[in-house]
């Protein structure tokens, strides 16, 4: 029995393709890059579940494609919603995030202690709580539109995770770097921007790439205070037309073509930016 | 010109530094040897207050070391050092590396510090590389930049940590013979090295130490030839 399972999963690691070769193994006969062969790979197990789960529905449920066309011009107006969302909200969460990370990594103790708190305390309360706190809770005291309080909730929530990649980037550069700058007679600061930063920044910059993937899939939790996100749009046509399925299978194919894209050029990024050394 | 009077550190509960006391007078070329973990890289950081001692005093041209009130800054300009791990910016070139400093703190064109560089690439051996970027040179080649890069900001002493422990032993004479050009031409030193034949060359002086104290310290003919303490002697004998 353990030999069948072995065998099965030498044959899906064959497939896949992982196990790099080493230089003695003979080369196999026609070779296509690692990534090639997985995303090849990755779209045939894909089309084969989705087509399993198409006609299982099928027998059940009678599928109108057409739906979807009809109600272009709110998915257009929801998509465009998303993006604005997820791109002011990345650009505030980075302005943010990069204050609270260096605030973190700061000498003075309350500062770092703020930081601190403040990440432990975002990145431990679940971001659709954080929404409804924003527009319920401060809302309360300062009124504020659906997408300023949807800007406002996913900055805090994102920041805090863009801090602790700020953090550890700038800490994965060598204690000798800084010795190295301080010792040439740069101050704190000067070491950190001439030397420091310039080196962090190539670290950090794919991994931030790979958090607005997350900005993206994140934004999606907006539609419970009502703004009309693509994801929202696609619950009102789900209500609407009855289309059920339609509508949430293209959601869920949007996010991850949208998603799929922007990994790939993190991945890029990654291996465009080497750190000498 | 660098005066060490009783200092004490702790790491935590560890004692690295035991009334530790050194003098180095202007041109003098000190070595200073000892097993490792015996406090030699925690005291050349803690002449130019890279780490602070909990006790005692150092002085550096007559300036206070360990007091608040010192600008570090302007005195760490005048004391370079070099790594055992080169240390040198891995996201500038060879050049960029060398020109940085003079061009920021003392405020030197871009011109002027670009033949500086040049000037310094010259005497250290490699002219060639300046426009290549660290990844592409050898362990030697790194350590002689990280060489030039120090002396451009013209200081009037240099202390080097195990400048040659990181490298291979082909690469270990290229360094040294740099070094031996700067103490011939009156550079102030001082040189944390297990390499005695270098020692043995150009140290006016030689300090051993052990578990964070100065065991002995003598001109470098009495040192070899004569050495007083057993310890030293039982460390001359594994070393040479």
């Amino acid at each position: 029995m353990l030999n069948i399972q072995r065998g099965i999963l030498n044959f899906l690691w064959s497939l896949v393709g992982t196990k790099s070769g080493e230089p003695w193994e003979p080369k196999p006969r026609f070779s296509l890059s690692i990534l090639t062969k997985r995303v090849v790979v990755a779209g045939v197990i894909t089309i084969g579940i989705f087509w399993i789960l198409y006609s299982g529905a099928s027998k059940s449920y009678l599928f109108h494609w057409r739906i979807l066309w009809e109600y272009r011009l709110p998915f257009w107006l929801g998509f465009l919603v998303t993006l604005k969302v997820s791109a002011v909200t990345l650009v505030f969460a980075i302005v943010v995030g990069v204050l609270i990370g260096m605030a973190r990594i700061s000498r003075f103790v309350l500062l770092s202690d703020l930081a601190f708190t403040y990440v432990e305390v975002i990145r431990n309360i679940p971001l659709l709580v954080i929404i409804m706190l924003i527009y319920y809770g401060v809302g309360a005291i300062v009124p504020m539109h659906r997408f300023l309080a949807s800007v406002v909730a996913l900055t805090f929530f994102e920041a805090s995770f863009i801090a602790e990649i700020v953090r550890a980037g700038i800490q994965s550069i060598s204690k000798g770097q800084t010795w190295a700058g301080r010792s040439l007679g740069f101050s704190s600061v000067q070491t950190m921007r001439y030397i420091i930063l310039p080196q962090a920044i190539r670290r950090i910059i794919p991994a931030l790439a790979g958090q607005f993937v997350t900005v993206i899939k994140d934004s999606s939790l907006v539609s419970v205070i009502s703004l009309v996100d693509i994801t929202l749009t696609g619950k009102q046509v789900m209500t609407t037309t009855m289309a059920a399925l339609e509508s949430i299978v293209f959601i869920a194919f949007f996010y991850f073509i949208i998603c799929v894209v922007l990994s790939m050029f993190t991945k890029y990024l990654e291996r465009r930016l080497p750190v000498g050394d | 010109m660098i005066k060490a009077e009783k200092v004490n550190k702790w790491y935590g509960d560890f004692h690295v530094l035991k009334d530790f006391s050194l003098e180095v007078r202007e041109g003098e070329v000190v070595v200073v040897c000892g097993p490792s973990g015996s406090g030699k890289s925690t005291f050349l950081r803690a002449v130019n207050g890279l780490e602070t001692v909990q006790s005692g005093s150092i002085h550096v041209y007559g300036v206070r070391v360990n007091d608040p009130k010192t600008d570090l800054n302007t005195l760490r300009t005048k004391i370079g050092i070099v790594f055992q791990d080169f240390n040198i910016f891995p996201h500038m070139t060879v050049l960029q590396n060398i020109s940085l400093a003079p061009i920021k703190l003392l405020k030197m064109s871009q011109k002027d510090a670009e033949l500086l560089g040049h000037s310094l690439l010259q005497k250290v051996g490699i002219p060639e590389k300046w426009n290549a970027f660290p990844s592409q040179l050898s362990g030697g080649q790194k350590q002689r930049v990280a060489i030039a890069r120090a002396l451009a900001m013209q200081p009037k002493a240099m202390m080097f940590d195990e400048p040659t422990s990181a490298l291979d032993p082909e690469m270990i004479k290229e360094v040294l013979d740099v070094m031996k050009t700067l103490a011939r031409e009156g550079m102030t030193m001082i040189v944390v090295t297990h390499e005695m034949g270098f020692a043995r060359e150009v140290a006016n002086r030689i300090v051993f130490i052990d578990e964070g104290s100065v065991i002995e310290e003598g001109s470098t003919e009495q040192f070899f030839k004569n050495p007083s303490h057993m310890r030293t002697k039982l460390f001359l004998s594994k070393i040479l």
